[in-house]
C-alpha cells in the first residue's frame, strides 16, 4: 500500500512552486493539480474506510520524537469536502480572473492547501502550529490579492489577529511541553492531567482559535478581509479557511482536554451572541458581499453552540452545520462574485430584477439561503433539529427559544434579498449581456455548489456513520 | 536565574500583547508583535534550560518559530508598504 499522506502534504507546494516560476502556466497548472488532490483524497478516504485509522511517521521516526500524522474518517472526509471546493473555486478562478496581478491567486492556492491538509491531518501539537501558521500567511496573502486600498488594509487587519492568535497558540504549546515533554497528541491524549497549567493551555489554545475563526469579539478582522477580497478568496476564505480552525478545537476540546471547564460553556455562549450580531449586522448590511461576509460570523455562532451541550448529538449538530455551510457558503460567494459583474455594483439594491438575466442565480441563491436558514430536507435542518433536542434534553430552555429565534433572523435577510431578486427591474438600470464575461459558466459552477449543499441533506445518516475520532 | 528568564519572558509577552492593542501606527504594532514572539520563544527556552534532551528539542522547536515568525514579519511589512504607496 503507497502512503497517500505525504503526497497530500507535498505535492500542493511542488504544484505551488512550479506555477511560481512558470507564470504562464500556473492557471492549468494548479487546475490539473486541484484534480489531482481531489483524486488523493478520495483515495485516501479510501483507504480510511477500509482500515479506520492510519498513521504515518514522516521519514519513520516515531514519536515522541518524529512527527506524526493520522487519518481517520471524519477528517479525511473533511479533507475529501475541502478538496472538492477547492476545485470548484479554482474553476471560477480560472475564467473569473482576467487581471495580471491576480493570477497570482493559482500559485498561493497550492500553500493555502497544503496549509489544509497538515491542520487536517497532523497528530502534533507543534506542527498544527506550523500548518496554522502556513493557512493564514497563505490566506493573508490572498485576501490582499484584491489590491484595492480597502483590501489590503483588511488583510494587514487580518494578519495582525492571525500573528496575534498564533502567539497565543505557541505558549499554549510551551506549556504543554514543558509539562508532559510530548508533543504527540496520541501520547498527550493519554497522560494528561486537570490541573492548572494544563487548563491555561486550553484556555490559550482557545483564545487562538477563536480568534482565527472569528468567534464573536474576536470578529472584527472577518468581515472587511472576506468583503473586500476578490471573490474567489472570499468564497475559499468562508468555506475552509474557517472551518479548519474550528475543526481543531473540536478536535482538542472532545479528544484532548475531556475535562469539565467552565470556559468551554462560556465558548458556546460567545457563540449564541454572535448568531445574533452577524444575523444583525447582515440585516444592516448595505452592500452584497458584507451581508455574505456577516452571514458567516452568524454561522460560526452556530458552530460554537456545541460547546454548550458537548455531547455526542450536538457533535452531529456542528459537524453538519460545518459541512452544510461550508457548501451553501462558497455557492453563495462565488454568484454574489456574478451579480456584483453583471449589475455593476456592489450595492444590494442594484440586484432589483436581476432574475430576469440570470434565473440560475436566484435559484443559487435560494438553495445556499434554505440551507444556511434549516428548511427540512437540508443539513442544516437535521443539524438544528439535533440542538434542539440536546438542549431539550438537557433542560436548556432559554437555548431552545434562541436557537428558534436566530432561524427567524436568517430567514428574515435572506427572502428580503431572494424577493429584491426577483422584483421587477427598474427602467433606468441595466445589467450587462451575461455572455460577456462567462458568466453562464461562472452561475453554473457557483449552482453546483448550492446544489450540493441541498442534496447532502440525505446523506445525512451516512455522515454521522463518518462521525468518529 | 532560571526564573528570571521567564518572569522577562512573560514581561515581553504581555508587553507585546499590550502594544498590539493601544498602537494605531502599523509599523509599532508590527514590532510589537515581534516582542511578543521573542517572549514566548525565551520563555520556551528558558523552562526547558535545564533537562538536556528536552532543551535540544526546544531549541529545534524555537529555530521553526523564528523562521516562521521572520516570513510572517516580511509579510507584514510588504503589505504596509504597499498600502501607503497605495495612499500617496
Amino acid at each position: 500500500m503507497i502512503h497517500l499522506i505525504p503526497l497530500i502534504v507535498v505535492t500542493p507546494l511542488i504544484f505551488s512552486i512550479f506555477a511560481f516560476t512558470f507564470k504562464k502556466y500556473a492557471k492549468v497548472l494548479m487546475l490539473v493539480f486541484t484534480v489531482f488532490w481531489i483524486f488523493l483524497s478520495v483515495n485516501l478516504f479510501l483507504q480510511v474506510l477500509d482500515e479506520n485509522k492510519i498513521f504515518y511517521n514522516f521519514a519513520g521516526y516515531v514519536p515522541p520524537l518524529g512527527i506524526e500524522f493520522v487519518a481517520f474518517r471524519l477528517n479525511t472526509l473533511l479533507l475529501v469536502l475541502s478538496s472538492f471546493i477547492l476545485f470548484m473555486a479554482v474553476l471560477y478562478a480560472y475564467f473569473y480572473l482576467q487581471k495580471q496581478k491576480e493570477l497570482l491567486f493559482f500559485s498561493l492556492i497550492g500553500f493555502l492547501s497544503s496549509g489544509i491538509a497538515i491542520t487536517f491531518l497532523s497528530n502534533d501539537i507543534f506542527n498544527i502550529y506550523v500548518g496554522l501558521e502556513l493557512l493564514s500567511l497563505s490566506a493573508v496573502s490572498l485576501s490582499a490579492l484584491g489590491a484595492s486600498k480597502e483590501s489590503i488594509h483588511a488583510a494587514i487587519k487580518y494578519l495582525f489577529a492571525s500573528l496575534l492568535a498564533s502567539g497565543f497558540y505557541l505558549l499554549a504549546v510551551v506549556l504543554i511541553y514543558s509539562n508532559y515533554s510530548t508533543l504527540s497528541i496520541e501520547i498527550l491524549s493519554e497522560v494528561i492531567k486537570d490541573d492548572k497549567i494544563t487548563l491555561l493551555a486550553y484556555i490559550l489554545i482557545a483564545i487562538a482559535l477563536i480568534i482565527k475563526t472569528a468567534l464573536f469579539p474576536f470578529h472584527y478582522w472577518l468581515a472587511k478581509a472576506h468583503s473586500n477580497a476578490i471573490t474567489p478568496v472570499s468564497a475559499l476564505l468562508s468555506a475552509i479557511v474557517i472551518k479548519t480552525t474550528f475543526y481543531l478545537l473540536l478536535f482538542f476540546s472532545y479528544q484532548v482536554f475531556i475535562f469539565d471547564y467552565e470556559i468551554k460553556n462560556f465558548i458556546g455562549v460567545l457563540g449564541v451572541i454572535a448568531i445574533f450580531y452577524g444575523g444583525i449586522q447582515a440585516i444592516l448590511a448595505k452592500k452584497l458581499k458584507l451581508l455574505i461576509a456577516y452571514s458567516t460570523i452568524s454561522q460560526v455562532g452556530y458552530l460554537f453552540v456545541v460547546f454548550i451541550l458537548l455531547s455526542n448529538q450536538a457533535l452531529y449538530a456542528t459537524i453538519f452545520i460545518l459541512i452544510s455551510h461550508m457548501f451553501a457558503k462558497a455557492g453563495l460567494f462565488l454568484i454574489a462574485g456574478v451579480f456584483i459583474l453583471c449589475a455593476q455594483s456592489k450595492k444590494i439594491e442594484s440586484l432589483k430584477g436581476i432574475s430576469s438575466v440570470l434565473p440560475l442565480g436566484v435559484f443559487t441563491l435560494s438553495f445556499s439561503a434554505i440551507t444556511l436558514i434549516g428548511l427540512p430536507p437540508t443539513l442544516g435542518f437535521s443539524a438544528k433539529w439535533y440542538y434542539l433536542q440536546e438542549a431539550l434534553n438537557q433542560k436548556e430552555w432559554i437555548l431552545f427559544v434562541l436557537i428558534l429565534l436566530a432561524t427567524f433572523i436568517t430567514a428574515f435577510y435572506f427572502s428580503r434579498l431572494i424577493i429584491l431578486t426577483l422584483m421587477k427591474k427598474d427602467d433606468s438600470k441595466n445589467f450587462i449581456k451575461p455572455s460577456n464575461h462567462n458568466l453562464f459558466i461562472l452561475q453554473a459552477i457557483a449552482f453546483i455548489l448550492s446544489l450540493t449543499s441541498v442534496i447532502m441533506g440525505f446523506f445525512s445518516s451516512n455522515i454521522t456513520n463518518m462521525i468518529s475520532w | 536565574m532560571q526564573e528570571l528568564y521567564i518572569v522577562v519572558g512573560i514581561a515581553l509577552f504581555i508587553l507585546g500583547v499590550v502594544g498590539v492593542i493601544i498602537n494605531k501606527h502599523l509599523i509599532k504594532k508590527l514590532i510589537s508583535l515581534n516582542i511578543f514572539t521573542s517572549g514566548v520563544f525565551l520563555v520556551f527556552i528558558s523552562l526547558t534550560y535545564e533537562n538536556s534532551i528536552s532543551s535540544s528539542i526546544a531549541n529545534a522547536l524555537v529555530l521553526t518559530g523564528l523562521v516562521v515568525s521572520l516570513a510572517a514579519m516580511s509579510l507584514g511589512i510588504m503589505l504596509i508598504r504597499a498600502y501607503y504607496k497605495d495612499k500617496k
